[in-house]
């Protein structure tokens, strides 16, 4: 193979989208020069999507979905940590501390909830809640690099540029990971999406809440639409004068191509946002025009329209999380923040028949710890960093609901049973997908790497 | 070896030669369609895109404003402005706005003395390949992604260049023709034609004729920004407002669409679509 022409110069990213029959045909031709060609799977397999819903700031597992009566009976007693590594914060005297919250049994198969997910009690027996995942960081932009990209230093690539390279997109209007973040960034950043070393074409998408959903998608003042069109006809004028003089450089086609595909965007992405399109009762669903929940509402409801339109991976961020004290009032508020949304896209789905194809996850960078500093006032503590014990809920996708997989310790300190490492979970979530972590790899800085960095397991109990 | 294994010396020795100096357009296209129709044979050199940094160098360069010193503190230069207002979550707040040097002749250095914040990429060279500074890369990807055309076509670096060019080519031509004639040579180093010049001249009276129909409003450059965060103690959503000092004071923009004319701004225009060509963004 000629070393100077690059394999992969097509049209990516945002791409080769909307009309353009030529363009899409040549593309579909030579899957191995265009990056998100749709592609088989490894192996058959239901889910086809996925929709990470990302609770940034670490969720306590203690006052969610992982009740400790030890924590009630032992409350404000004292308390040791046997590893530094444990939590984050060290220093002073420690207690345990139980949680503010109620718990009740939901369902038909009885998952344990607190109060306050008082919608998602409804698909309680869709959900399957993982308790065994671990992590290796307790602070958090490394813990959230870990999760979104398998390292805990920044600059891999991130879980959906890993599903976009595995399973490309079939739909190329659209990129295949898009990324629905807070108005807020994440600590670490737009690091949390990279592509890290796999083609930019596989990078997240951010559709900002706010101002500009993709950065500089409307020309600057003073350019009309009309203003543009004729630029852009002189321009495709002078480009395909000079392409007549290299007729083996697909990629200044593509370069051609690719400005008529950004044009129409223009048009389209409006559209693709306006949720007001959706019904009444839709929208009520989802908690969208009040609070708390509109926010989260918006990225859930905008989540299910991007996973019709063929988007494979939508990462949905919520912050937050870090309750460090005062976890009655921060949690609770939280929970309510997105519980409707999450239980309405969940019952939304499953209605529209998209469950089954369609994997959910909620999660955050780790969990929380059963103790917290011993001279907070009761009533108005919270809880530390904890790598050890955190909770993962699954949805769909294939992953059968009304169950636990896995267990944490009495206190909630660790996990005890079916504990895997972050990155079996990484591998079960491809797994899920049809993807083989060990088969999914791309060669970069002299090696062949993968998303679990060194191979992983495939949760059995999961996938089972 | 001769020559003490001076790599210096090699590297004069190829890019003076007659092999590194040819062009990528071969000069009998029949036969090369024929006998080389994908490029395998490398009959011709393989076009390459200019990389994200020479790209807004190049930008720089030809609009007269790029300032050539050599070493000395990071510099920060325009970015798009919602990106650089983007608040970020560091421990336990938000990281202050990006805001930029505010004298033009800083902010208008070589790509390569720009400040790089890992956490903050500036978009434009994100979406052109450059790779992040987490990770060593022992080659580039140049794929071609759609968000590329939004940066190069509407965004903050491209445009003002384009204006800054326009502003050039008038003050060094006195006439329009001139100015076809000048812009072709600075920006995609050749004459243009006669019916290119015929067809510019077309396009920039088009322009002028929408600009003058569209007169354009002043941007005010923001003073401070509304910054919200989710609190970690009440879970609320609380927000306050962060000063951007550069831009209160002290922040010497560059030309801006409102500073000129209609005519001027057409003939940005056309600046804007030649820094977009495959001719300028290609080396042949």
């Amino acid at each position: 193979m000629n070393p100077l022409c690059s394999r992969r110069k097509f049209i990516g990213g945002m791409g080769a989208m909307l009309g353009s029959l030529a363009l899409r045909d040549r593309l579909l031709a030579d899957v191995a020069t265009n990056p998100l060609a749709a592609r088989a799977p490894h192996f058959p397999t239901k889910a086809k999507a996925c929709i990470f819903l990302y609770m940034e700031g670490g969720p306590s597992h203690m006052d969610t979905f992982d009740p400790k009566p030890e924590l009630v009976k032992r409350h404000m007693q004292p308390f040791t940590k046997d590893s530094k590594f444990v939590a984050a914060m060290d220093t002073g005297a420690r207690v345990l501390v139980r949680s503010p919250f109620q718990f009740r049994e939901t369902g038909k198969s009885g998952l344990w909830m607190c109060e306050h997910f008082d919608q998602l009690a409804r698909v309680a027996d869709d959900l399957c809640i993982y308790r065994g995942c671990q992590v290796d960081s307790v602070d958090h932009p490394t813990a959230n690099f870990q999760m979104n990209t398998g390292n805990r230093f920044s600059g891999d690539a991130g879980l959906g540029s890993w599903v976009s390279y595995g399973l490309g997109t079939v739909n190329e209007n659209l990129p295949s990971f898009v990324v629905l973040p807070e108005e807020s960034f994440p600590q670490g950043g737009t690091t949390n999406w990279s592509n890290g070393f796999l083609p930019a074409a596989h990078q997240g998408t951010p559709l900002r809440p706010k101002g500009s959903p993709i950065l500089d998608l409307y020309p600057p003042a003073g350019t009309t639409v009309a203003m543009q069109r004729a630029n852009l006809d002189l321009l495709a004028e002078m480009n395909r004068e000079q392409l007549a003089n290299h007729p083996a450089a697909d990629e200044l086609r593509a370069r051609l191509d690719s400005y008529e595909l950004a044009f129409r965007m223009q048009a389209q992405v409006p559209d693709l946002l306006d949720l007001s399109k959706e019904d009444k009762r839709t929208l009520d669903a989802y908690g969208i025009g009040r609070e708390p929940t509109d926010s989260f509402g918006r990225k859930c409801l905008l989540a299910r329209r991007l996973i019709e339109r063929g988007v494979r991976l939508v990462q949905a961020w919520s912050g937050g999380w870090d309750s460090h004290s005062l976890i009655a009032t921060a949690h609770a508020q939280r929970i309510r923040a997105v519980d409707q949304p999450m239980a309405a896209l969940i019952a939304d789905l499953k209605q529209r028949g998209l469950l089954d194809s369609t994997l959910v996850v909620w999660g955050g960078e780790f969990g929380r710890s059963p103790d917290n500093k011993a001279r907070t006032k009761d009533g108005e503590f919270g809880r530390d960093h904890n790598a050890k014990a955190m909770n993962i809920v699954l949805a769909g996708g294939g992953v059968r609901g009304g169950r636990y997989v896995g267990a944490t310790d009495d206190l909630g300190e660790k996990a005890i049973e079916v504990a895997h490492p972050v990155k079996d979970l990484h591998v079960t979530l491809l797994h899920l997908l049809g993807l083989d972590d060990n088969k999914l790899t791309y060669f970069h800085g002299g090696r062949f790497k993968q998303l679990s960095q060194t191979g992983g397991d495939v949760i059995k109990e999961i996938v089972g | 070896m001769e020559n003490g294994w001076s790599l210096k010396k090699l590297h004069t020795l190829i890019v003076t030669s007659d092999a590194y100096g040819r062009s990528a357009r071969h000069s009998d296209l029949d036969a090369l369609r024929k006998a080389d129709p994908n490029g395998t044979l490398l009959a011709a050199f393989p076009v390459r895109r200019l990389n994200a940094e020479e790209m807004r160098d190049a930008m720089l360069a030809v609009s007269g404003e790029l300032n050539p010193a050599l070493g000395g503190p990071p510099v920060f230069p325009e970015i798009n402005l919602e990106a650089a207002l983007q608040p970020r979550y560091v421990m336990s707040g938000v990281a202050p706005a990006y805001q930029p040097s505010p004298r033009p002749e800083d902010r208008h250095r070589r790509t390569l003395y720009s400040f790089r914040m890992r956490g903050l990429p500036d978009p434009m060279l994100e979406v052109f390949n450059r790779p992040n500074a987490d990770l060593s890369c022992e080659r580039r990807d140049s794929t071609t992604v759609t968000p590329q055309v939004f940066s190069l076509l509407n965004g903050v670096q491209s445009n003002q260049r384009a204006l800054a060019l326009a502003r050039r080519l008038e003050k060094e031509t006195a006439e329009p023709t001139q100015r076809i004639a000048r812009a072709y040579e600075l920006v995609l180093g050749r004459q243009a034609t006669d019916a290119e010049t015929t067809r510019a001249l077309t396009h920039i009276a088009k322009l002028t004729a929408m600009h003058r129909e569209q007169p354009v409003q002043p941007v005010a450059l923001p003073k401070s920004v509304c910054r919200s965060m989710v609190g970690e103690m009440t879970g609320e959503v609380h927000e306050w407002d962060e000063p951007l000092d550069i831009f209160a004071d002290g922040f010497v923009p560059d030309l801006q669409p409102w500073d000129v004319g209609p005519e001027t701004r057409a003939l940005a225009d056309f600046c804007l679509v030649l820094f977009n060509s495959n001719s300028f963004l290609y080396l042949e």
